[in-house]
C-alpha cells in the first residue's frame, strides 16, 4: 500500500518526531537539563521540518548539495547536527573534569588541615 | 617533621625568616614498596625540610606508609594523574608559605642525597626552577633505546622553542622557588606535565636551568610506561606544547585563587 519512497518518508518523519517528544518529556521530568537538551531539540526539529516539507525544503537542499536521492540529504544534515551534539559533550566533560579535579584537590588540602587541627585540639571522641 | 611542627612554623614564620623553608613533594600512586625508603632518605638528606606525599588515589598502603614515616599526607579522593597531584603539592606549599618546593618521585628513581645540590643552585637566585638531568653527564643511567629516542626528540624540540639547551625535559626531579610554584599552583598540565611545563615556564618568564644528577632504576612498583602509552605520551606532549604556543602568554601572579578561597570560605 506504500511505495518504498513513501515508507522512507514516513520513517524520516516518525522517528525524529518521537525522539523530539522523548527529549521534551525528559526535560519536563528534570532528567535532562534545558541547556543540554537544546541541541537535541534543534537536531530533531530540523529533521522533522525536512520530513514534513519534503518537496520544498528537502528537494531544494538536496539539489543545492548535488545529492541525487533527497532522503540522503537528510542523513547529511542529521549527521552534522549530531557531530555538534558530540562536540558539546566533549566540552561539558572537559569542564566537569576540571571542576572534579579542583574539588578533589580542595578535599585533599582541607583533609590535611582538619587532621592537623584535630591533632592540635585532640580528636573529639 | 610532624604536622604539628608544620603549623607552628607557619605561625612563627615572621619571627624566623632566616632559614628558608623547604617542602619536598612526593607524588605517589601505589608506591608502598619504595615510598618509605624514599621518605627516610629525604629526611636524612635534608633534615630541615618537611615532606608532603600526595597520594593520588592509591589502593595500597601508600598513605599509611607516608604517615608512618612522618610525612604530611595529601590524599586525593580519586586518581587525577601526576600533573594534578603535583599541583596539589604546589597548592599546599603556597598555602603554608614555603620558600622552595622540591619534586621527588616516590619510586626511588631520584636520589634524595642530591636534593641539597638542587637547593644550592636555586638559592643562588639565578634560576626559578632547577631540573635534575640524567643526560648532562654520563653517570651510567641506562635508558631503553626507544625511550631515549623519544626523550631526545622532545629535548631537541623544547630546546629549539625555548632557545636554551634542555637534555632531560621529562625529568621530574626538580626544585622550584616561590615564584615558580605559585605559578604552578594556578596553571599546571594535568598529565605528563614535565616537558610542557618547561615551555609554559619559558613563556611566563620563569628562569630555568639543568644540573646533572644520577638516577637509579626503580625500587619497586610498576612503571606506568607501556609501548602504547609511550606513543600516546609523545603525541599528547607534542600536541600540548604546540597548543601551548598558540595560547595567550601566561602571567606570573602573586596570589593564587585557591588560597584566597580557603581564607574566605
Amino acid at each position: 500500500m506504500f511505495s518504498n519512497y513513501e515508507k522512507v518518508e514516513l520513517v524520516m518523519l516518525v522517528v525524529p518526531a518521537a525522539l523530539f517528544a522523548v527529549v521534551v518529556e525528559l526535560v519536563r521530568r528534570r532528567r535532562l537539563r534545558e541547556d543540554y537538551s537544546l541541541l537535541w531539540l534543534v537536531t530533531f526539529g530540523v529533521l522533522v521540518l525536512f520530513a514534513v516539507f519534503p518537496n520544498s525544503l528537502l528537494d531544494g537542499l538536496a539539489d543545492l548539495m548535488g545529492i541525487f536521492y533527497p532522503p540522503a540529504a537528510l542523513f547529511v544534515v542529521g549527521f552534522g547536527l549530531m557531530l555538534l551534539v558530540l562536540l558539546q559533550f566533549s566540552l561539558v566533560i572537559t569542564r566537569l573534569a576540571q571542576q572534579n579535579k579542583q574539588s578533589a584537590q580542595r578535599i585533599a588540602l582541607l583533609s590535611a588541615r582538619v587532621r592537623e587541627l584535630e591533632q592540635q585540639i585532640g580528636t573529639p571522641e | 617533621m610532624s604536622q604539628q611542627v608544620t603549623v607552628t612554623q607557619t605561625t612563627t614564620r615572621e619571627e624566623t625568616p632566616l632559614k628558608p623553608r623547604v617542602l619536598v613533594i612526593i607524588p605517589a600512586y601505589n608506591e608502598e614498596d619504595s615510598l618509605g625508603r624514599v621518605i627516610r632518605q629525604v629526611h636524612e638528606a635534608v633534615p630541615e625540610a618537611d615532606v608532603a606525599v600526595v597520594n593520588d588515589g592509591s589502593g595500597d598502603a601508600t598513605p599509611e606508609i607516608a604517615e608512618g614515616y612522618g610525612a604530611t599526607v595529601l590524599s586525593l579522593p580519586c586518581n587525577l594523574g601526576i600533573g594534578s597531584a603535583m599541583q596539589t603539592g604546589f597548592m599546599f606549599a603556597h598555602e603554608r608559605g614555603y620558600d622552595y618546593a622540591v619534586q621527588v618521585d616516590g619510586d626511588g628513581q631520584h636520589d634524595p642525597e642530591e636534593i641539597p645540590e638542587l637547593l644550592a643552585v636555586i638559592q643562588s637566585g639565578d634560576a626559578d626552577v632547577v631540573v635534575g638531568s640524567r643526560y648532562i653527564e654520563d653517570r651510567g643511567y641506562i635508558t631503553p633505546r626507544v625511550r631515549r629516542l623519544g626523550i631526545v626528540i622532545l629535548a631537541n624540540l623544547i630546546s629549539l622553542i625555548v632557545r636554551q639547551r634542555f637534555t632531560d625535559p621529562t625529568s621530574g626531579f626538580r626544585v622550584l622557588n616561590r615564584r615558580a610554584f605559585y605559578f604552578c599552583a594556578n596553571d599546571y598540565p594535568f598529565d605528563y606535565p614535565e616537558p610542557e611545563s618547561i615551555v609554559t615556564f619559558w613563556r611566563a618568564g620563569i628562569r630555568m636551568c639543568e644540573i646533572p644528577v644520577t638516577m637509579n632504576p626503580r625500587y619497586g612498583g610498576q612503571s606506568s610506561i607501556t609501548p602504547l602509552r609511550s606513543g600516546y605520551y609523545m603525541v599528547k606532549v607534542i600536541m600540548s606544547i604546540v597548543i601551548n604556543l598558540l595560547r595567550q602568554r601566561p602571567k606570573v601572579v602573586g596570589e593564587v585563587s585557591h588560597v584566597q578561597q580557603l581564607r574566605e570560605g
